[in-house]
């Protein structure tokens, strides 16, 4: 005579049986990188090179937001200070801060962060839409809000942002 | 064969171009020396533009000392007109793979009238101005 399967015993035999079925969810390389305390990230296609440190040279008659050039192997690259862009304090001369070569709405320039934390690959579920809350110029170029190691990280859509400040942005 | 090489000549970009250096406000500038048809002392000019305020610069004190200026004759197809420019006023040779475009940004962003490229060489970043578009667009005429 045949034992009934218990409840269980059903529950555990379909689970065994079950096809694993591999999804792959689509990824994101993100660059993650601080300013003031916070986290942000661009887009991993966005960022062509994370900068040793190299010298900045002043051109007069630009915003302050605007540091200067750079010598990039032989070409020429404007660098802009991300934190007066988002109303933070500029970084501390003295610090150790990066330059991320970044490219976006068809044009590239270099982006001054106070450092660089990580570069990582994150499932696409891991992005959330950004509130309606966000203050309204942050609200065009923040494209999604993750967290990363428990600190929640903004990420910014480039292509905007330096659409944003072409027309005057900081 | 001779007639093709007169033509790619005529369209190839020169090795070197020829500027006149100075300093405004500090900063180094510089215009093409074929815009500059002499260079004379203080006092050999009457009404003359300051060069800062030409390009859009706020002069600081320094600059306003007539004593450390040169008067650059800039040619304009409507009469050439005298630029007071600072010292020390050189001669320069700037390989052209030295001289740069304007990057999107600075052209965007930059409030000097003139600018048209920088030169990038061992005494640092030069910015290449063109007098005549910052004449063209200029709001102060200094006596």
């Amino acid at each position: 005579m045949e034992q009934e399967q218990s409840g269980l015993d059903k529950v555990l035999s379909l689970r065994s049986s079950a096809e694993i079925v591999n999804v792959d969810e689509p990824m994101v390389k993100l660059v993650v990188f601080e300013l003031d305390g916070e986290y942000f990230a661009f887009p991993g296609e966005a960022i062509a090179e994370i900068m040793p440190a190299t010298d900045v040279y002043f051109v007069p008659g630009c915003p302050p937001s605007l540091e200067g050039v750079i010598n990039v192997r032989g070409d020429i690259e404007s660098v802009i200070r991300l934190a007066e862009l988002l109303g933070k304090p500029a970084a501390d001369p003295a610090s150790t801060s990066s330059i991320l070569r970044g490219q976006g709405g068809g044009m590239h320039s270099g982006i001054r962060v106070d450092r660089v934390v990580d570069v990582l690959d994150v499932v696409q579920s891991a992005i959330q839409v950004p509130p309606a809350t966000l203050p309204e110029h942050l609200r065009r170029i923040v494209s999604g809000l993750m967290r990363y190691q428990d600190t929640p990280v903004v990420i910014l859509d480039l292509d905007r942002l330096f659409e944003d400040y072409q027309r005057g942005l900081g | 064969m001779s007639r093709t090489a007169t033509k790619m000549s005529s369209t190839s970009v020169p090795a070197t171009l020829d500027v006149v250096s100075l300093i405004a406000d500090g900063h180094r500038f510089a215009v093409e020396a074929a815009q500059v048809r002499a260079q004379l002392s203080a006092g050999q000019s009457g009404t003359a533009l300051i060069a800062e305020q030409l390009l859009g610069l706020l002069p600081c004190e320094e600059t306003q000392n007539k004593a450390s200026r040169r008067i650059l004759l800039i040619k304009h197809p409507e009469g050439d007109y005298a630029v007071a420019v600072s010292k020390p006023v050189e001669l320069q040779r700037l390989e052209t793979g030295a001289v740069y475009p304007l990057p999107a940004l600075i052209v965007a962003r930059n409030t000097l009238t003139g600018l048209r490229g920088l030169a990038m060489g061992p005494e640092g970043l030069t910015m290449l101005v063109d007098f005549s578009v910052a004449k063209a667009q200029m709001k102060h005429v200094i006596p």
